[in-house]
C-alpha cells in the first residue's frame, strides 16, 4: 500500500489538496476561518503598512498646493452651508422633525485591494481596536465607498460600491424616486426597481436614501449617466457613475454606530476656523454675506 | 512522470521554506502594488504566474502544493469566496507539473502559452464557483481573463527573465522535489 500511494503521489497529493479545498469551501465564514484571517491580517500589516509609506511622501507637494486650493474652495462653499444649514434647522423645528445626531468618524487608509471580476474590496488600516464593526459605511471626500464586511485587530475589509454584496437603497436627489443601488458584472453601477415613467434623468445625482438603517441618508452615491426604457420592462434601465474615484482611492471614513457629542462642539471650533481662514485668504466670509 | 529526483531532507525545507516565502512576497505585492500596472482595467495574476513556474520547476506534487498554498491564502486575503482559490489552483498545478516534462519549459513562447491556457482553465473554474450566473461568468472569460491571460503571460516571461532564472530557477535545469 504504501508502495503504490509513492508511486501515485502526486495523485494523492491532487485529491488531499482538491478534497481540502471542497472543504474550506463548505466551512464557508467559520469561526477557524475569522481567526486564519486575523492572523494573515496580523502577519501582512506591517508590510502593507510600509508600502503605504513611500506613497504618503510621493507627491507631498503637489498634494499640499492641491489642498490650498481646496481650503479656499470649501471656506467658500462653507459659508454658504452654514446659512442653508441655519434655513434647515428653522425650517425643522417649524416641522416638528427631530434633530440629527452625528456619527463618530474613523479615518483609514487603503493598505490593500482585492479586486477580480466578482468585485472589488478594500483592506483598510483600523479595525476592531478603533471601534470598527460589522456594517459601519465607509465614506471618502466625494461620496459613499462601501461598507465594512470584516473586522481584525489592526485591519478591516470592506465591500465597495462595485461589487454584487452591496446594495444601497437610493433616491433621485432631484426628483426624490426611490430605487435600489446595486452592481453587477459587466453592467456596472445600476438604480435598480425604478418603474417605468419615473422621472429620473441623466446627470441626476443619486443619493443614500437612509432606509435599511445601514448608511446614513443624503450620502452621494453617483450620477445617471444613462436611462433606457425596454421594451416589456417593468422597470427602467439606470447606469450610474459612481462619484468617488474608486481607481484612486486612498483614505476613507468609516462612519461608526456611535453618536458623537463632540461632534457639534468641533463643528464650532471648525467655523470658527473657516471664519479665521475666509478672513486670511480674503473670501468672504457668511458672517457679513447675504445667502445667495 | 515525474522527472525530478528527490533530494536531501534539507533541501526539500529549504525548498518549501523558499515557496513559503516567495508566496507570501507575490501575495503581497499582489494586494498592494498590482493596481498600478493595470491597464484599462486588466492586471497580470501574480499569483498564477507564481504557480506556473512553481510547477513547470517543481512538478506535478510541487505544482499542486504550490496551487493550494497561494490559493488558501489568496482565499485568506479576501473576504470573499474562501477555498474556491485554492481548488482552482490546485488543479492548474496539478495540470501544469504534469505537463511540464513533455514540452520545452526553457522556451519563454511555451511559457507563455502555458499561463495563457492556465489563466483560461482556472477561471473555467473559479468564475461559475464565484458568480451568479454563469452566463455573467462566460462574459467575464471574454471580456478580462483573456487580456488579463495576455498580459500575465507577458509578466510571466519578463519576471522568469529578470527574477527567477538569476535566483536559480531555470527551467532548463531539473528542480528540486517537495516529496
Amino acid at each position: 500500500m504504501p508502495v503504490l500511494l509513492w508511486r501515485f503521489r502526486q495523485y494523492v497529493v491532487l485529491g488531499v489538496c482538491v478534497v481540502a479545498s471542497v472543504v474550506l469551501m463548505a466551512m464557508g465564514e467559520s469561526r477557524r476561518v475569522e481567526s486564519a484571517r486575523m492572523v494573515r491580517s496580523v502577519v501582512f500589516y506591517p508590510f502593507e503598512k510600509t508600502l503605504k509609506l513611500r506613497d504618503r511622501y510621493v507627491g507631498l507637494e503637489r498634494e499640499n498646493r492641491d489642498l490650498r486650493l481646496m481650503v479656499v474652495r470649501l471656506v467658500e462653499a462653507n459659508s454658504r452651508l452654514r446659512d442653508a444649514k441655519a434655513e434647515n434647522e428653522r425650517l425643522r423645528r417649524m416641522l416638528g422633525f427631530r434633530e440629527r445626531g452625528y456619527r463618530r468618524v474613523v479615518p483609514a487608509e487603503v493598505i490593500g485591494w482585492d479586486e477580480s471580476s466578482v468585485g472589488l474590496h478594500l483592506e483598510v488600516d483600523q479595525g476592531s481596536l478603533s471601534g470598527v464593526e460589522v456594517g459601519h459605511p465607509a465614506v471618502s471626500v466625494d461620496g459613499l465607498v462601501g461598507k465594512v464586511v470584516e473586522v481584525n485587530a489592526y485591519t478591516s475589509w470592506l465591500t465597495t460600491l462595485l461589487s454584487p454584496e452591496c446594495a444601497v437603497s437610493a433616491l433621485d436627489q432631484r426628483s426624490r424616486v426611490r430605487g435600489i443601488v446595486g452592481w453587477r458584472y459587466p453592467k456596472g453601477l445600476e438604480l435598480r426597481h425604478v418603474a417605468i415613467g419615473a422621472d429620473v434623468m441623466e446627470g441626476d445625482e443619486i443619493v443614500s436614501s437612509g432606509l435599511g438603517g445601514v448608511f446614513p441618508k443624503g450620502l452621494r452615491i453617483g450620477v445617471v449617466e444613462e436611462v433606457e426604457d425596454r421594451l416589456g420592462d417593468l422597470f427602467r434601465t439606470i447606469r450610474l457613475r459612481p462619484v468617488a474615484d474608486f481607481d484612486r482611492l486612498e483614505e476613507v471614513a468609516v462612519l461608526t454606530g456611535e453618536v458623537d457629542a463632540e461632534a457639534g462642539q468641533l463643528l464650532e471650533r471648525a467655523r470658527g476656523l473657516s471664519a479665521r481662514a475666509a478672513d486670511s485668504l480674503g473670501v468672504p466670509s457668511a458672517n457679513g454675506e447675504e445667502t445667495r | 512522470m515525474e522527472r525530478r529526483r528527490a533530494g536531501s531532507w534539507k533541501g526539500r525545507l529549504a525548498a518549501i521554506l523558499r515557496l513559503v516565502a516567495l508566496v507570501l512576497f507575490v501575495l503581497l505585492v499582489q494586494l498592494t502594488l498590482i493596481r498600478r500596472i493595470r491597464i484599462l482595467g486588466v492586471g497580470p495574476d501574480l499569483a498564477l504566474i507564481l504557480v506556473v513556474y512553481s510547477a513547470l520547476w517543481a512538478g506535478a506534487v510541487g505544482g499542486t502544493a504550490a496551487g493550494f498554498l497561494v490559493g488558501l491564502l489568496q482565499g485568506l486575503s479576501s473576504p470573499v469566496h474562501f477555498g474556491s482559490h485554492a481548488l482552482a489552483k490546485s488543479i492548474v498545478g496539478f495540470g501544469v507539473g504534469t505537463l511540464s516534462p513533455h514540452v520545452v519549459r526553457e522556451s519563454l513562447a511555451t511559457q507563455a502559452a502555458i499561463i495563457v491556457g492556465t489563466q483560461l482553465v482556472h477561471d473555467l473554474i473559479f468564475l461559475p464557483l464565484t458568480m451568479d450566473t454563469v452566463g455573467s461568468a462566460f462574459v467575464v472569460l471574454g471580456a478580462q481573463t483573456l487580456p488579463g491571460a495576455a498580459y500575465s503571460a507577458a509578466v510571466g516571461c519578463l519576471i522568469y527573465r529578470v527574477f527567477l532564472k538569476p535566483i536559480g530557477m531555470d527551467l532548463t535545469s531539473h528542480g528540486t522535489s517537495l516529496l
